[in-house]
């Protein structure tokens, strides 16, 4: 019965969540989409066809939309297909993207529409809005026939120069301008132009083609700049620009293997040319013209009007405008022999502006005024020829005054100082040294080498002999350790001693008896822990007997005995026990003991 | 005038014999010494001032502050030679000091000529980087302690008492063996360089270096004052000399001052 009941809930629950996904499943979307909708004649657009949800079969894909004869597929792109797959509730939802663009080059002019598409998907069926477009004919000013001038291939690689009569170092820009009416591939530049004749200053290359649609007879191009440079002639005469090659490829009706379409790369060189080049005109040319030629201005300053002698500073020209920027020398300065001037540091900046090469050069001067007293500084001048009026100009700056102020006060010794200063060494050079450490009230003796001191080496040994010593006992530790009997025959002398100043202890006439008893005690235990017996049933036979074995010498024998016996004479009171008598025992035994640790091997 | 301060410092000596405190009366006495040739100095009296502070240094005190003033005191009076050679011996004792390394520096760029420089390796960058941060003294210290800990660490293990001892001990010996090895080479550098061989410095404003004792040999190089050099051989008067960037010759001896510390008596702390 329960069981029933658990899986009634069960279809409840899966039947709820279909209705409740219900929704999502007609979520579909199937859309068409132009970026314009109005264009001119031979202008292209992108037209996008999406169909997107859940259950799209990416596979089935869509129908190619009707668009001729207005308008003509050029190429088209996809179809890209996205899947993405997600569980929402425990439910498994899997939605797909399908995505083609085409891109159409309008053909004919007029009112179009571009049908609905329609696509079926399962039971429904779902269409696109229809596209209605615009074709216009091109305008006039568009067209560009120039005197009926055609590219006479397709493609074309242009050269055009910006005037073809030049001076000699004048600025000439030639630029390549590529034209293709079929779609071409893989462009790149091959090799530079040979331009032995110039000096060559690349402008620009187009990392990306920018083309614009022109049309000649007809039929319409796209018009790309590829490259230009500015030229310099270098002698008068003719002047070669070499061909400019380009690589590309274009798509052959071959397909490789897995059905893709095979490209054929060719290359496409552009016709030379060449341009005249006028010399320089002799009349009117200035003495100090040194072969600038463009438009220029001169621009002189001096870093500031007082200083103090010895010290130096800085005066800088700089020549900015068109041309050849780099040809310029550096002027010449009349300045009074009093002020010593060093050859200047040139440096040179270049930009394109206008589609010309323009820059500036600057010199940069340091000066240093030997003596002081006021200066004046005759202005620059500088010349160089103008093409566009066809005549030498020359320019002069301004004048300056230099107040020189007395030089610095210098170290007593003259800084005589070698020329190669590395960069820290001149940043020392502007600081100076530094001042005294201060007073003091005690001046510490800071002298001597440690590792001369006797003492302090002598230290060093300490550890060494500590180390041995601690071997040492460390290894007799372990010794004793090991041997138990070993350790009670070592340790038999320090007890006896122990015991025998206990007895010392109680020396007097009143305890007679128990001192001989401790006395009598202390030796046979010796003798027993010496020789690993048991000090309880240990008779004077026993004693001799064991003796005898280990070789004792026959006197300590006997002493040992007579100590012994006069002990037990003592205790049972066979003798006198006065005070000198025991003392005597004491030390009797001592020595007695200490002789039978002297036959210890 | 020199003989001034020469009075003042053997009374000071003299009652430095009477004294029961001798060793600080005597530092004190030299500090007035001392003191007093700043005050030469900051009135410009450099030739004083040096008197002063040599009276201090033939008394046999030395000083790192006492070798940085005295530098100082030459170099104003445009002495090159005697200025980085005072101011190398106070960087022996101190070789931290930042006054002594910016004047020296100051003083070197004032060095006439210019001899090529060999470029270095990276270790032997790092060995004499680190033999120019640390003093002979420091060096011993440094070696000494971890000498010390390598015993200690030796001994421990030797009487092994409870676990967590031995495992100390262990650390010990192991840092202890580890720092000796690393310390000993840089110790044996600097040892070298400062005991075991000769340094001194140029004295005399050119000298030619030859290729044998003697003018009659052929001239190889010229040495300026305030150069640095290493003498490698005495020979009559003359000595062959070794210069960092290989380059050997021989030059008269009374053309350079060694720059050996006097040996003198030692304190228990450097």
């Amino acid at each position: 019965m329960k069981r029933g009941l658990s899986v009634i809930a069960l279809f409840a629950g899966l039947f709820a969540a279909a209705l409740y996904a219900l929704p999502a499943l007609c979520e579909v979307k199937f859309k068409a989409e132009i970026d314009r909708t109005r264009l001119y004649l031979g202008e292209r657009t992108t037209l996008t066809i999406i169909l997107e949800g859940e259950g799209v079969d990416t596979r089935q894909g869509v129908e190619s939309p009707e668009v001729e004869p207005h308008f003509e597929i050029v190429n088209q792109i996809g179809p890209q297909v996205q899947t993405s797959m997600q569980i929402i509730n425990g439910k498994f939802t899997s939605s797909s993207s399908w995505r083609m663009t085409y891109i159409l080059e309008a053909r004919e002019v007029g009112n179009f529409q571009i049908p609905p598409l329609v696509q079926r998907l399962g039971n429904r069926v779902y269409r696109t809005e229809a596209i209605f477009v615009q074709i216009l004919e091109p305008p006039e000013v568009e067209t560009h026939e120039e005197n009926g001038w055609a590219p006479p291939e397709d493609p074309y690689l242009d050269t055009k120069p910006d005037k073809a009569e030049a001076y000699v170092g004048e600025q000439v820009v030639v630029s390549w301008y590529l034209y293709n009416h079929r779609n071409i591939y893989n462009l790149k530049i091959g090799s530079r132009p040979p331009l032995t004749e110039f000096k060559v200053e690349e402008l620009e290359t187009a990392k990306q083609l920018n083309p614009q649609v022109k049309s000649f007879n007809g039929l319409s191009y796209n018009v790309a700049f590829i490259q230009n440079f500015a030229l310099f002639p270098l002698k008068s005469g003719k002047a070669a620009i070499g061909p400019l090659e380009l690589i590309y490829s274009i798509p052959t009706r071959k397909a490789d293997l897995f059905g893709r379409r095979i490209y054929q790369d060719k290359s496409l060189s552009s016709a030379p040319l060449s341009i005249t080049v006028l010399p320089l005109p002799e009349e009117g040319r200035p003495p100090d013209f040194s072969g600038a030629v463009g438009e220029f201005s001169l621009d002189a300053t001096l870093e500031k009007d007082h200083v103090r002698a010895q010290d130096s500073l800085n005066f800088t020209v700089s020549i900015t405008g068109t041309g050849n920027i780099e040809f310029i020398k550096a002027p010449s300065l009349n300045f009074p022999s009093s002020l010593e001037v060093y050859p200047p540091e040139a440096e040179t900046e270049k930009m394109i502006k206008g589609g010309k090469l323009v820059g500036r050069r600057t010199f940069k001067y340091i000066l240093v005024p030997q003596k002081e007293g006021d200066l004046v500084l005759p202005g620059i001048s500088f010349s160089y020829f103008d093409p566009g009026v066809k005549k030498y100009q020359s320019l002069e700056s301004p004048g300056f005054s230099l107040h020189v102020e007395p030089a610095r006060l210098r170290p007593a010794s003259p800084v005589a100082l070698s020329p190669d200063l590395t960069r820290e060494e001149v940043k020392l050079i502007k600081s100076d040294m530094r001042y005294l450490k201060p007073d003091k009230s005690a001046l510490k003796e800071e002298g001597g080498y440690l590792v001369r001191s006797p003492l302090y080496l002598g230290v060093h040994v300490i550890p060494l002999f500590a180390f041995f010593a601690a071997y040492y006992f460390r290894t007799r530790k372990d010794r004793l350790a090991a041997d138990p009997r070993l350790k009670r025959s070592r340790q038999a002398h320090p007890l006896a001693r122990r015991r025998l100043r206990r007895a010392k202890g109680i020396l007097d006439e009143s305890h007679a008896p128990d001192f001989y008893a401790e006395l009598s005690r202390s030796l046979t235990q010796y003798f027993a822990d010496r020789f690993q017996m048991e000090a309880p049933g240990l008779t004077s036979e026993k004693i001799e007997q064991v003796m005898k074995e280990k070789d004792i010498a026959p006197d300590v024998r006997e002493r040992f005995h007579l100590v012994l016996s006069r002990c037990d004479q003592a205790r049972f009171g066979a003798v006198g026990s006065d005070q000198e008598g025991m003392r005597k025992a004491y030390q009797e035994a001592l020595r007695v003991i200490s002789e039978l640790e002297k036959s210890r091997k | 005038m020199r003989l001034r301060p020469a009075l003042i410092f053997s009374l000071v000596l003299c009652a430095k014999c009477i004294c029961m405190n001798a060793q600080a009366a005597s530092s004190q006495a030299a500090a007035a010494l001392y003191n007093q040739g700043n005050q030469f100095y900051a009135q410009a009296r450099y030739e004083q001032a040096q008197a002063a502070y040599e009276s201090v240094l033939a008394a046999g005190v030395h000083n790192a502050d006492l070798y940085y003033n005295l530098g100082n005191a030459y170099l104003k009076a445009g002495k090159l030679g005697p200025a980085i050679h005072s101011y190398r011996l106070g960087l022996k004792l101190r070789p931290r000091d930042q006054d002594l390394r910016h004047n020296i520096a100051f003083a070197r760029i004032q060095i006439k000529g210019k001899l090529p420089e060999v470029k270095q390796n990276m270790p032997s960058r790092i060995g004499t980087r680190i033999l120019y941060e640390f003093s002979l003294n420091e060096l011993t210290l440094i070696l000494s302690g971890f000498y010390f800990l390598l015993f200690l660490g030796a001994l421990i293990w030797i009487i092994h008492p409870r676990n967590w001892l031995k495992r100390l001990s262990f650390y010990l010996l192991l840092a202890g063996a580890a720092g000796f090895t690393l310390c000993s080479p840089f110790f044996a550098g600097k040892l070298y360089q400062d005991l075991l061989c000769e340094q001194a410095i140029v004295m005399e404003e050119k000298v030619n270096a030859y290729s044998g004792p003697g003018e009659l040999n052929a001239r190889l190089f010229d040495l300026y004052e305030g150069m640095d050099i290493v003498v490698r051989q005495r020979d009559d008067g003359w000595s062959r000399i070794e210069l960092k960037n290989g380059l050997s010759g021989w030059i008269p001896e009374s053309s350079f001052r060694s720059l050996s510390l006097p040996v003198t008596a030692l304190k228990a702390r450097p």
